[in-house]
């Protein structure tokens, strides 16, 4: 049985799929030698198996806990976007919108972990919030994490957390797709997102070069 | 902080976002990640859905016919070109084939198709809303009346071949280009065979006949007769060849009588 | 003779059975590749598709009814990338969301294996000719697919279907706010979408009028024609 990584595609998808790359045959190259670097780029091998364990409320709060450190990064980047107004037009109404929506998600993950969170992290977006080219390709990103990232988790949610996560979910791919469009690339290349783990999701953040 | 340990246990760099594909890391054993932040990897999915694209163009589409109408040569104009029923003759729901072409006209949207007429089928505008839902078809009939064969393609790939008697001199089947209005069988008659289709065209020769003369594709008790040229107008095959045909083609075939 | 398809050699259906229990695929799905003999024939019984697990009931209802949406969805791209009617920035749009829909039929097809209900026939009534009437119903029905969607989550069994049901969710979704975007409309206007039930998607796919009974072109009268 292959390790329950799945590819990473879910985090910044190249916009054509590489041609016949099937889930199936991803893992089955994979599975290699530890740290190999397979020709399609993907580092396997070495990784703890993960398995999915069983959905509990104790579970559900870690991983609302871990979903709303993503909304935090999204909130924080449209916010600062909207503070520093550099941006102009639609990419303008984009960020005061969808940093709305991300300021929503964060209220709704904080009151249902009972306001028990510590503080939000800080952030450097350096010329990403100001430079409108940087926005967009940010902005797909960001989204591009927290679809794959929710999208990781819902299933391991129980039944009660299932429906606002999904509802959350949702409008991050509208977001997604809205991004997408503005940066004049193809919405939705695959009939399936992938999921991203937790180690992927962070990996990803991470690299953004954003966390302080 | 907890940041700062992901990132150690982060053992390599190099995570393209972007236009590459991400690269997967994740902590060796030496610095495992802390219990209580590591969230398990969701389940399989059940499915891995790759795009489809379309197939090969159909030969055509057809649409039957939900209320009377009358094909006009412009959308909304006043020459008529020909009625266009509810119904066949033979009590089928009557089929047009749809040509491409659609244009709104105070809000009634036109569409172009075909129906039969006389010497050929005819090509005018109805309202869409005479019609009924656009079904594809793959295959196309082909009938030779110098070689007296009559051919079933696929996809413009050769089905079915079959011998084929028609017209006599007199009463010919006409040429051109028509379509499968319908198909009958269990009517129990020898003369038609076991399955009989009815076309779009229609006879010069025989516009008085009680059900408008049309030219149909059927059966015979006479198999002697084919090849030949011997009909009033319909193509002949045998029995055997036309229960194949049935099992080939669907109404709304386009046929083309050379 | 040699390219003679599968359909046309399988008199009584035997052949097409014997691959419909190996591979959990359809009849139409074969007879529309394959070629008797070799490497076709070895490539058609290779799926990807687990129909060889247990689904519960419960599931298999709830992926019969997100079948025939999909099917609703992908007949209406279909038919608008055939018809060639709509504007070429609208038909760039439909190809991609329809090669997705298409996608999602066939992998729900393969997932319910036997289980896979038929298509519904449809008449579209000329929203596939007409450029407004198309992106508008577009947009209702990702809207609606990914609203059920988030329903069916909280009420399937298997923690595997769901998996399948959340990657298909947000494609939904960002096809929604693509077209949006494209007509000029708020791609994503409220911070959370709301789910909808099984009775609403019944409700509004029924005001469509799009599911049509198939029309009666086979008789039994005794033909009439010139003879």
């Amino acid at each position: 049985m292959v390790s329950e990584t799945v590819s990473h595609r879910g985090h910044s998808s190249p916009d054509d799929r590489r041609s016949g790359a099937t889930r199936g045959q991803l893992l089955a190259r994979g599975v290699a030698t530890a740290g190999a670097l397979t020709a399609g780029g993907i580092l396997v091998g070495g990784l703890p198996k993960l398995a999915a364990s069983k959905p509990s409320p104790e579970q559900d709060e870690r991983v609302l806990r871990w979903l709303l450190e993503v909304e935090y990064l999204q909130a924080a980047f449209y916010g600062e976007a909207e503070r520093r107004e550099a941006l102009r037009g639609e990419l303008r109404e984009f960020a005061a919108r969808v940093g709305e929506h991300e300021r929503a998600h964060v209220d709704s993950l904080e009151k249902t972990l009972g306001g028990n969170v510590g503080q939000p992290p800080g952030f450097d977006f350096k010329s990403a919030t100001t430079d409108p080219r940087e926005f967009v390709s940010t902005a797909v990103d960001l989204e591009e994490i927290a679809v794959a990232a929710f999208n990781g988790q819902v299933p391991n949610l129980t039944t009660r957390r299932v429906l606002t996560t999904m509802k959350i979910v949702s409008v991050e791919a509208r977001h997604v797709g809205w991004a997408r469009d503005l940066a004049e690339r193809n919405p939705a290349p695959q009939p399936a997102d992938e999921p991203a783990t937790q180690a992927q999701t962070t990996a990803a953040m991470q690299n953004t070069g954003f966390l302080e | 902080m907890r940041r700062r340990r992901l990132r150690a246990a982060v053992a390599l760099a190099g995570v393209l976002i972007g236009a590459a594909v991400a690269v997967v890391l994740v902590a060796g054993p030496s610095t495992p990640s802390p219990a209580e932040s590591a969230l398990p990897a969701s389940p399989r999915s059940a499915l891995a859905p790759e795009n489809v694209a379309l197939g090969p163009r159909p030969a055509a589409y057809w649409a039957p016919v939900v209320a009377d109408t009358v094909a006009r040569s412009r959308p909304s104009g006043e020459v008529a070109v020909a009625a266009v029923p509810r119904r066949t003759p033979e009590g089928t729901a009557n089929i047009v084939l749809i040509l491409g072409g659609a244009e709104r006209r105070s809000g009634t949207l036109w569409v172009r198709v075909r129906a039969p007429g006389l010497p050929d089928d005819v090509r005018g505008w109805v309202p869409r809303s005479a019609l009924g839902g656009y079904t594809a078809v793959r295959t196309r009939l082909v009938v030779d009346r110098a070689r007296l064969t009559a051919t079933l393609l696929r996809d413009r790939r050769p089905l079915l071949r079959s011998r084929v008697a028609v017209g006599k001199p007199s009463t010919p089947t006409p040429s051109g280009d028509f379509y499968v209005r319908n198909q009958l069988r269990k009517y129990e008659s020898p003369f038609y065979g076991p399955v009989a289709f009815g076309t779009s065209a229609r006879s010069a020769e025989a516009t008085d006949w009680p059900a408008g003369g049309f030219v149909g594709i059927h059966g015979t008790d006479r198999p002697d007769l084919i090849p030949g040229r011997v009909s009033a107008g319909c193509i002949r095959m045998s029995n055997r060849d036309i229960v194949r045909l049935a099992r080939l083609m669907p109404v709304g075939t386009p046929v083309t009588v050379l | 003779m040699s390219d003679l398809t599968l359909e046309a050699v399988d008199r009584d259906g035997v052949i097409a059975e014997t691959f419909d229990r190996l591979t959990g695929g359809t009849r139409a799905d074969f007879f529309g590749k394959a070629v008797v003999g070799g490497a076709a024939l070895a490539a058609a019984l290779e799926t990807t598709a687990t129909a060889q697990d247990r689904h519960t009931a419960n599931d298999i209802a709830i992926l019969q009814f997100d079948l025939g949406l999909e099917y609703l969805q992908a007949a209406m791209y279909s038919e608008a990338e055939r018809l060639r009617e709509l504007s070429p920035r609208t038909l760039e749009w439909s190809r991609v969301v329809g090669a997705n829909e298409r996608g999602h039929v066939k992998a729900i097809r393969g997932l319910l294996g036997r289980d896979a209900v038929k298509s519904a026939s449809f008449n579209f009534r000329g929203v596939t000719e007409d450029d407004r009437a198309f992106t508008e119903t577009a947009v209702a029905f990702e809207d609606l697919t990914a609203a059920l969607l988030k329903t069916q989550a909280t009420q399937v069994d298997s923690r595997r279907v769901l998996a399948a049901l959340v990657s298909l969710h947000s494609v939904e979704a960002r096809h929604a706010a693509w077209i949006r975007h494209i007509a000029g409309v708020v791609p994503a206007s409220d911070a959370f979408d709301e789910p909808t039930s099984k009775a609403k998607v019944v409700r509004l796919v029924d005001s469509t009028n799009f599911v049509t009974s198939t029309p009666r072109t086979k008789g039994r009268r005794k033909p009439r024609f010139t003879g």
